[in-house]
């Protein structure tokens, strides 16, 4: 009794301890593959989980003086004295941003109800260069010994944004320059920027300069993003701020003291080799600029011309007018071509002061870059005009601030009756009367009258090849063109493969023989019915064998099977057949019906065995 | 036999279920043409407004006819709305393009704007290919190219067949491919500028267009009633529209409308 008590006591005391392990946290291994590393360059942070392999990756808080990307899992089992154990390792990329002792855990996740903690560990991160020297970057960019006091990855690689003048007027173009900037590091796959803000529109960038360019001591690699920019609304307005998207490449510590010199001489490398070669990670960076603010004011009031149609920047006006003689009624092509700075978009067709005995047209518009080209039809009416007026062209220019107007012309031109109204004037003369006549009726014209019927209906929307009968209808010639084929190219085998053709026609020549040979059999016509089994014999095997169909005798047709492995059994089947056919020949009366059904039944066995080998 | 049984009931219910949406179509039809010489006799009497009602009341039972358009754009022209006019007659035009009576009150229409419009010159094969698609309707087209499709295929089918035969065939295919060529990309112009591009008439006096999809934004040129633009895309009650000489601006969605509302 005392020992069942003892028993379930130590039992109890067991299962409480295990209770109380449950109730602590799990342990979580934190490695690091380095606890010194230089600004820039990268720490690989493992979590392994024990007795986990399904365990999620857990999300990393933010780190001071780190920025974390994940890398992925890696799995592993073992076992060890026939005890089976796994693990989960969860891999994380840290860069590391700026100087300074830097504590990374401890970590604490949950997991399906435990939670597991990691321990804590120091790195160190030192300045650019500290760690391996100052080898690479004397031999690049000899740079002031102040640049070492630049740390920040921030610092290493930045976007700006500037605009040329602060204090605008609307519609002015203000030329925009975005520039990247980077100190010693690799980058790539560098996207165009995306400016953001409202109250303007922009132009696309142009093509993309790169150069250097010293800032703070410190000589820069740069790339330089240029476009224009319009204000559409007066007052504050808010540019940017300017985002750009772009890819930094890491170079992998371990070997990078070795080849340090030999592989890192590209400032936009593209990484080939070092991503072939698993040297160097990526890692996608989003830079952003500061943000501006600019003042729009509206045009000026003042001394706003009448032509004034919103034309902001500072232009040039040619004016022409072809052809100069002609007669009244032809057209006229009135080119008025602008060049200059400023915005094209809000430059309009220059105006004629007066539009008197002209008949005008819309202009046809040309623009290409600098240059805007007006293009339109004037018809005199009359053959009085003697000149096209002043064209007159006004625009603000913000360099002045004031309004200018550009005036052209007046083009002489001569203008001659046109032929409609010398036969006016011929008819005119023939008789007063009918003219009078043609003067009371009033001509016009008028809209065709309503339809009557309504004629075909149709359902809102619906289309032709939109009908499925009639897209299902188009396969139609393309499965006719596909059989076609299928067909043309056995025909041609048929044609050219004569072993092949014989081969097809075997068994049609065996089946209309046995046919007949029924018949024969049921007339009970031994004669006949042994000279189509003889017939229908040599035919079939001379087909099935592609030889000439007279010399199919039994020591050929044994030979032929000999030759192409088939059953000894059906060749004495044959032989059989054979024989029995030759004696039928010489004495018909001599075989029964009994023997004529033999006879059938072992050619259709002959047959049906020669046909199932020939597949 | 059960499925002999199944084959023929399935075959009754079928057919059964086709004249069923055929007598629907055919009772919309009956009704739509009723309310058509409704309309017709309203126009007669110069009631151009209730003539116009009772001629979009048909559209609302979801069918048209290009004769209803053009009776529509004659009763919105009589009412003094030229661009709605304009607008209809477009429409018609999708039906029945070789119609002389729609060509000629599209053309009158037209030569009454206040400002004409002005079209961006194109090169000489693509003015001759979009003529060539004028000429026709969509369903049209289809059809020639259905049926030039069906020539061509059973032509190479023949000539597969029959190598040495006569030599018709062989020009009967190459007519065939050039012709199938030729109205593919009528076709294709037809297709891409009815059901690809959105066009639209300005069926507003005037309206302005802008740099910007804002009320405040700069005005950029004036569009006018019955021109006929191109959306290029939207931005809520903005609409960004090309003209026929190549200008860009945002312009209230509300001044214009789609000859095409797919």
């Amino acid at each position: 009794m005392r020992k069942i008590l003892f028993i379930i006591f130590s039992l109890a005391i067991l299962l409480n301890l295990q209770t109380v392990l449950r109730a602590e946290d799990l342990p979580i291994m934190l490695s690091l593959d380095t606890d010194l590393v230089e600004v820039g360059d990268a720490v690989q942070l493992s979590l392994a989980f024990d007795n986990e392999q399904e365990i999620a990756a857990p999300e990393l808080p933010e780190i001071d003086g780190f920025k974390g990307q994940y890398l992925g899992p890696s799995t592993m089992m073992s076992i060890i004295n026939g005890k089976a154990s796994s693990s989960i390792t969860h891999r994380y990329i840290l860069i590391a941003l700026k100087p300074g002792k830097f504590k990374i855990g401890p970590f604490s996740f949950t997991y399906n109800g435990n939670v597991y903690k990691s321990q804590a560990r120091e790195v160190e991160i030192v300045s650019r260069g500290k760690l391996y020297g100052q080898k690479q970057q004397s031999s690049r960019n000899p740079v002031p010994a102040e640049a070492e006091t630049k740390q920040a990855l921030e610092d290493r690689i930045f976007l700006t944004l500037a605009v040329e003048k602060i204090n605008a007027y609307l519609n002015e173009r203000i030329p925009v320059t975005i520039k990247l900037y980077v100190d010693q590091l690799m980058v790539r796959d560098i996207q165009y920027p995306v400016l953001e803000g409202q109250g303007y529109v922009k132009d696309a960038f142009s093509r993309p300069r790169q150069y250097k360019e010293q800032l703070s001591n410190i000589v820069y690699d740069v790339i330089e993003f240029n476009t224009y920019m319009y204000a559409t609304r007066e007052g504050k307005l808010n540019l940017g701020e300017a985002a750009l998207q772009c890819n930094l490449v890491i170079k992998d510590r371990s070997r990078r003291r070795g080849l340090d010199g030999f592989f890192d001489n590209d400032f936009f490398d593209d990484s080939f080799f070092g991503d072939v070669f698993g040297r160097s990670r990526i890692y996608p960076l989003d830079l952003k600029s500061a943000r501006l603010t600019m003042d729009i004011s509206a045009l000026p009031e003042q001394n706003k011309p009448p032509e004034f149609n919103g034309a902001v920047g500072d232009f040039r006006v040619q004016v022409d007018a072809e052809p100069k003689q002609l007669k009244a009624g032809d057209p006229i092509t009135l080119s008025s071509k602008i060049t200059g700075d400023g915005n094209f978009d809000s430059v309009s067709n220059p105006a004629l002061v007066s539009t008197d005995d002209f008949k005008i047209y819309n202009p046809e518009v040309k623009t290409d870059k600098e240059v805007k080209l007006f293009e339109q039809v004037i018809i005199p009416q009359s053959d009085k005009i003697k000149e096209i007026p002043v064209i007159k062209f006004a625009y603000f220019n913000p360099n002045i601030e004031d309004y200018v107007v550009i005036e052209k012309g007046p083009i002489p031109i001569s203008v001659s009756p046109s032929d409609e109204t010398q036969v006016k004037m011929i008819d005119a003369s023939i008789s007063k009367d009918i003219k009078a006549q043609a003067t009371t009726q009033v001509l016009g014209r008028d809209i065709i009258y309503i339809k009557e019927e309504p004629g075909k209906w149709k359902e809102k929307g619906q289309f032709l090849y939109k009908n499925r009968t009639f897209v299902g209808l188009q396969f139609l010639p393309l499965i006719l063109l596909i059989l076609t084929f299928i067909v043309q190219r056995r025909k041609e085998r048929l044609d050219t493969d004569l072993r092949y053709a014989r081969k097809l026609r075997a068994p049609r020549v065996a089946r209309m023989g046995l046919k007949k040979a029924k018949q024969y059999l049921n007339s009970n016509k031994t004669k006949e019915f042994y000279d189509i089994i003889f017939k229908t014999l040599k035919e079939y095997l001379g087909h099935r064998f592609a030889r000439p169909s007279a010399g199919m005798t039994s020591e050929v047709v044994e030979d032929l099977i000999k030759s192409e492995g088939l059953g000894q059994d059906i060749a004495a089947k044959l032989k059989t057949c054979f024989s029995e056919c030759d004696i039928a020949r010489y004495a018909a009366s001599s075989l029964k019906k009994d023997s004529m059904q033999n006879s059938l039944e072992s050619l259709q066995e002959i047959i049906d065995y020669l046909e199932r080998k020939k597949r | 036999m059960k499925k002999k049984i199944i084959i023929i009931l399935s075959l009754f219910i079928f057919i059964g279920l086709s004249l069923n949406g055929n007598c629907y179509c055919l009772q919309k039809e009956s009704n739509a043409a009723g309310v058509f010489y409704k309309a017709n006799a309203l126009f007669k009497e110069g009631q151009y407004e209730q003539a116009k009602d009772e001629y979009e009341s048909i559209l609302n039972l979801g069918i048209e006819s290009g004769n209803l358009y053009y009776n529509l754009g004659n009763a919105y022209f009589k009412l003094g709305k030229r661009g709605k006019a304009i607008l209809n007659y477009e429409r018609a035009k999708l039906f029945m393009p070789q119609d002389s009576d729609l060509k000629s009150n599209l053309d009158f229409t037209r030569s009454l704007l206040e400002n004409p419009l002005v079209f961006k010159k194109q090169n000489f094969i693509v003015r001759l290919l979009e003529k060539i698609s004028d000429y026709f309707s969509l369903d049209g087209l289809s059809v020639i190219i259905s049926v030039l499709y069906f020539i061509l295929f059973f032509s190479i089918a023949f000539s597969m067949l029959h190598r040495k035969g006569p030599a018709f065939f062989k020009y009967l295919i190459n007519i065939g491919f050039i012709l199938l060529f030729i109205f593919g990309c009528v076709g294709g112009i037809k297709f891409y500028r009815t059901q690809i591009q959105q066009y639209a008439l300005i069926i507003r006096s005037f309206a302005d267009c802008r740099f910007a999809p804002a009320e405040d934004a700069v005005i950029h040129f004036r569009v006018y009633e019955g021109a006929k633009v191109n959306i290029l895309n939207k931005d809520g009650n903005w609409r960004r529209i090309k003209t026929p000489d190549a200008k860009i601006g945002w312009i209230k969605g509300a001044a214009l409308e789609k000859i095409i509302s797919l």
